[in-house]
């Protein structure tokens, strides 16, 4: 049976139940109301960011569910990114954060996990100046806090 | 755009340490997001000091003060702490980092000894009744630092000592810990065993759910103490050190004593999975005393452990809630491995090499009550199998369209085939035997002994004609290991079992 959901800006949304309930959120929901064909609001989500959401879980819509596995290094890789989701997550860095905070909102971690992934690699091997001016964060360390922070976290850093 | 503070976090768990210490220089927000990440897992190899990257203007003293003074600052983000330096410890436990998970320590970065007093080579010199009052973690090291380098005491004789008193009333108590990894333990005596060291403090670990030692040379493990110590300890990993073929006399002695425990684990015991491996287990080991110390025990995987008959007969008599258990032998114990399947009703796993079982034990030992058995490792011997002249002369016999016994016509066709039926009837019971575990998912089912590199020369023949087909109710298989050219599996045996279980045949080894 297909779910209807609806968008922040009111656009429909036909898909698969099975595709839906990627979102742990819709899933939730779906189980709380039960059986019933009333649409889903999502007040969160734009249209344009729902379809590349849906798109996603279209292609994922037979991944089986995620075990959290537990190792040494608390510490998760970032370059272990499928070829598909690489491709996908190819677009403007505002909707790479509109598609992480739909992630997030709607609970669909492997999403999240990829976008988060994907932040996480265009970080690497940028200075903090760098990093500014990729993400438009304006410096407000004054220079004796920028010295003191530098001072007190370069040893965590591994060399 | 406003990115909340959690998502940021979260991004932060897939960044490496370069990334993260540029990410806390970006802004005062980014700062607050960052740190924690950065500071989550700290490796005290990366403390400047001990890299040299530092000018060595300042003393170790300036340093490891002003490190103290970072952990101090930091000391509600650290989770996860590796030391390899006294110094560290002690600033660790200085610190009293409420947040830390797990705590590691590496010995090789031990270097002076401590405790130590004068009259080299003599380890009565060491005074373990002090050991109560002072941090009592410290203690460990003395167990690694006497195995790492012998007897050897410092020229000076120098001993270092921690603060006489405890600063804090709980400082005896660690409530966050969950985690207690020991990297290369090393003891020479019992007195000095790894667990001597933990035990001699007072110090308790409510929440320690999981005991990683590794341990170098031949000492006991006092388990009853560190039960007492770790009540709450669900796992308990002991590892050894590997054998190598070729020097496998000549390798260090390796031995698990366990002596007779005293009662003060009893009540706390928790512990539900035992793994040891690489420690040969000696015959004078007290399993009983080992059940009563830990009577939820579920699982024991002794991973390249061999084990003896009466050990073997103690799992049987005592565990009777054992669902997995992992072990090798290098001498005959049929009866005492049937036992097991007799005797623990709950058993799921039967796991390991040169589990070699007679055909006749299997067929005289009593009902097997592990009705939940799902993999059983064993080598079946002794099963009657046709002499080489028996098979040619039955091959002729077929050849000629004379199958039936009514046909023979020499003795020699008609002793074979008799005894071809009488060694089928033996296979079908050992079947059907095996056919009442409707959970089994797989067998072992080698011909090799793996003490002397034998091969069983008489083991199970897996053929339809001796009886194969009376595994046809399992369901559940997934896997079945054999031999190629002693179970003698041909292409009528190869369909049916894929039509049955759906498995691929992978190549096997001899």
């Amino acid at each position: 049976m297909p779910v209807i959901l609806v968008s922040s800006d009111n656009q429909d949304f036909k898909v698969d139940k099975e595709v839906a309930e990627r979102s742990i959120l819709i899933k939730n929901m779906l189980e709380d109301v039960g059986e019933s064909d009333s649409p889903i609001p999502l007040p969160n989500v734009t249209a344009a960011v729902l379809t590349k959401v849906i798109e996603y879980c279209e292609h994922h819509r037979n991944d089986p569910v995620q075990v959290p596995e537990e190792t040494d290094d608390p510490r998760k890789r970032s370059n272990d990114i499928e070829e598909w989701d690489m491709k996908f997550m190819q677009v403007d860095q505002e909707m790479l954060f509109e598609i992480i905070l739909a992630a997030n909102y709607l609970d669909i971690k492997p999403l999240l996990d990829v976008g988060c992934k994907t932040v996480a690699n265009i970080i690497k091997g940028k200075t903090p100046e760098e990093i500014r001016k990729a993400f438009n964060i304006v410096n407000d360390f004054t220079p004796e806090e920028e010295a003191q922070i530098k001072k007190e976290n370069e040893w965590a850093e591994d060399r | 755009m406003t990115v909340p503070p959690e998502v940021l976090g979260h991004i932060g768990t897939f960044m490496d340490r370069q990334s993260l210490y540029a990410c806390t220089l970006v802004s005062q927000h980014w700062n607050d997001v960052f740190a924690p990440c950065l500071w989550r897992s700290i490796d005290s190899k990366y403390a400047p000091w001990s890299q040299g990257l530092e000018k060595v203007t300042d003393t170790t003293e300036v340093h490891q003060q002003r490190f103290s003074a970072m952990l101090q600052r930091h000391r509600l983000h650290i989770r996860d702490l590796k030391v390899k330096d006294l110094g560290l410890l002690r600033a660790a436990f200085e610190a009293n980092l409420t947040e830390l998970v797990s705590l590691r320590m590496d010995s090789s970065g031990f270097k002076s000894p401590i405790y130590f007093k004068s009259e080299p080579n003599s380890m009565s010199s060491l005074v373990p009744e002090d050991f109560d009052e002072l941090i009592p973690e410290a203690a460990i090291d003395i167990g690694i630092y006497a195995g790492n380098r012998g007897y050897h005491i410092n020229s000076n004789n120098s001993t270092e000592t921690f603060p006489a008193t405890p600063q804090r009333d709980d400082d005896l108590v660690h409530y966050s810990l969950t985690r207690l990894v020991i990297d290369s333990m090393d003891s020479v005596s019992q007195k000095l065993s790894p667990s001597s060291s933990l035990l001699w403090s007072r110090t308790l670990y409510p929440h320690v759910t999981t005991m990683i030692a590794k341990i170098k040379i031949r000492c006991a493990l006092d388990l009853g103490r560190v039960l007492y110590v770790l009540p709450s300890a669900a796992t308990l990993q002991i590892q050894g050190i590997k054998r190598s073929h070729q020097s496998h006399a000549k390798q260090e002695e390796i031995g698990w004593q366990c002596p007779v425990f005293e009662t003060c684990g009893r009540d706390h015991a928790a512990v539900k999975a035992l793994n040891i491996s690489w420690v040969d287990f000696d015959p004078s080991v007290k399993m009983n005393a080992i059940y009563a110390l830990m009577p939820l025990l579920t699982r024991i995987k002794l991973k390249h452990c061999y084990i003896d008959g009466t050990t073997l007969t103690a799992f049987s008599r005592h565990f009777k809630n054992l669902e997995y258990l992992e072990f090798l032998l290098n001498e005959s114990c049929s009866k005492e491995l049937l036992d097991l399947l007799v005797g623990c009703p709950k058993l799921k796993n039967c796991v390991g090499k040169g589990h070699v079982v007679m055909a006749d034990d299997i067929v005289n030992s009593p009902e097997w009550t592990c009705l939940d058995l799902e993999r059983l490792d064993i080598v079946v011997s002794g099963v009657l199998r046709l002499t080489k002249q028996q098979e040619a002369v039955l091959y002729l016999l077929q050849e000629q369209r004379r199958p039936n016994e009514a046909q023979a016509t020499t003795a020699e066709e008609r002793e074979a085939l008799d005894h071809r039926v009488a060694s089928y009837a033996l296979h079908r019971k050992i079947y059907l035997r095996l056919s009442r575990h409707k959970r089994l998912r797989g067998f072992f089912l080698g011909t090799w002994v793996y003490y002397g590199h034998e091969k069983v020369e008489d083991c199970l023949e897996l053929t339809l004609a001796s009886g194969l087909d009376e595994l046809v109710g399992l369901d559940m298989m997934e896997f079945i290991s054999f031999t190629e050219l002693n179970h003698r599996i041909g292409e009528a045996e190869e369909i049916w079992v894929k039509e049955r279980w759906n498995l691929s045949r992978r190549p096997g080894r001899g």
